[in-house]
């Protein structure tokens, strides 16, 4: 009986179950609020730059799973996304970078009070903050890109640079003499 | 970052759901955190209103809140009522277990929310399990033939279509 209900279309269609994709709807939007959240609040409550960007990539994954790649190349595509590690990444050397230049350790966020005009555990918190931003950023971009490369080939990238097939592969077979 | 322009009302409603969430969850209520709050809720609006959308019965239907309300109590019951079954079924030596898949056809749903309601409440049920949604038939797997006569007798899919429709 298990046969009958196993059509052709299952296995060469890209597979969509109503119920899967439905629940999704509605828990994706929930899930991003709740990675921000995560990121936001990091130096209040446990999470942090790492785990909210985590939580980040898997509403992506998500997306990916119930509605197939061209749904979430659509919102992110791969060029974002390796911009948007490197800006984390920036932003994170930036901060710290910038407490050494001006005359502290690295990452040493009260030097910054100064810049910001606010007392120095002002400065200490926003610049936890600052640093969770650009780390959850960094995490985001680098977790949605692998995941891409893992699944993804790059020639269904629909309004993306597909990557070009070398001339020679594409040259027709010489008839071996 | 090519998507859909949609009505700037589900924007709207959507920043409002995700508003309140974020409000929920958060705690701090000075400015500095409810700024970022708009910010990040304003950001997860622009990227997944296309995602989120809010259920339109066919009629008006003002208490359907309170209905699905009620209907989450009886599901609770047949939940209770049905693991109770699967106990008896499982820790008994003789493991009298049939396992099969059934079609059901649903008469009465119509739309993507009463099905997904539908196929989840079954699902949530032990002993049976929604495996597939194709139209109107609902590929269920059933652990003994007891359980796939009450599913055919459709008084879940009654209660699921009195809420919606």
């Amino acid at each position: 009986m298990i046969y009958s209900i196993l059509r052709e279309d299952m296995l060469t269609k890209v597979y969509e179950n109503l119920i899967v994709q439905t629940v999704c709807r509605i828990m994706i939007p929930f899930i991003q609020i709740y990675a921000l959240y995560v990121i936001a609040h990091g130096h209040y409550s446990p999470g942090g730059g790492f785990q909210g960007g985590v939580i980040l990539t898997a509403s992506l994954a998500l997306i990916f799973l119930a509605f197939g790649q061209g749904a979430v190349i659509r919102r992110i595509n791969r060029r974002f996304a390796i911009i948007l590690c490197a800006l984390g990444v920036f932003i994170y050397a930036g901060i710290g970078l910038l407490c050494l230049l001006l005359g502290g350790n690295f990452l040493d966020y009260a030097q910054l009070a100064p810049i910001l005009g606010v007392t120095i555990p002002r400065a200490r918190s926003l610049g936890i903050l600052g640093v969770e931003v650009g780390v959850g950023l960094a995490v985001m971009a680098a977790m949605y890109s692998i995941i891409l490369d893992i699944a993804g080939s790059p020639a269904t990238d629909n309004d993306q640079e597909s990557i070009p097939v070398p001339k020679d592969r594409t040259a027709p077979v010489e008839p071996v003499a | 970052m090519l998507l859909k322009k949609l009505p700037f009302t589900r924007y709207l409603t959507t920043f409002f759901y995700t508003f309140v969430f974020w409000l929920f969850l958060s705690g701090h209520y000075d400015i500095f955190h409810v700024t970022i709050g708009i910010l990040c809720c304003a950001g997860v609006s622009y990227v997944s209103t296309d995602l989120l959308f809010f259920y339109k019965a066919d009629k008006k239907r003002p208490f359907i809140v309170v209905e699905f309300f009620l209907y989450t109590f009886w599901l609770l019951f047949q939940i209770i009522i049905a693991n109770l079954q699967v106990a008896r079924l499982v820790l008994s030596p003789k493991l009298k277990i049939d396992p099969r898949i059934v079609v059901y056809k649903c008469r009465y749903l119509k739309g993507d929310v009463p099905k997904a309601t539908y196929g989840n409440s079954i699902t949530l049920t032990p002993g049976t399990v929604t495996l597939d949604i194709h139209g109107r038939d609902f590929y269920v797997h059933a652990l003994t033939p007891a359980f796939a006569k009450s599913l055919k007798t459709g008084t879940m899919e009654r209660k699921v279509a009195h809420i919606y429709h």
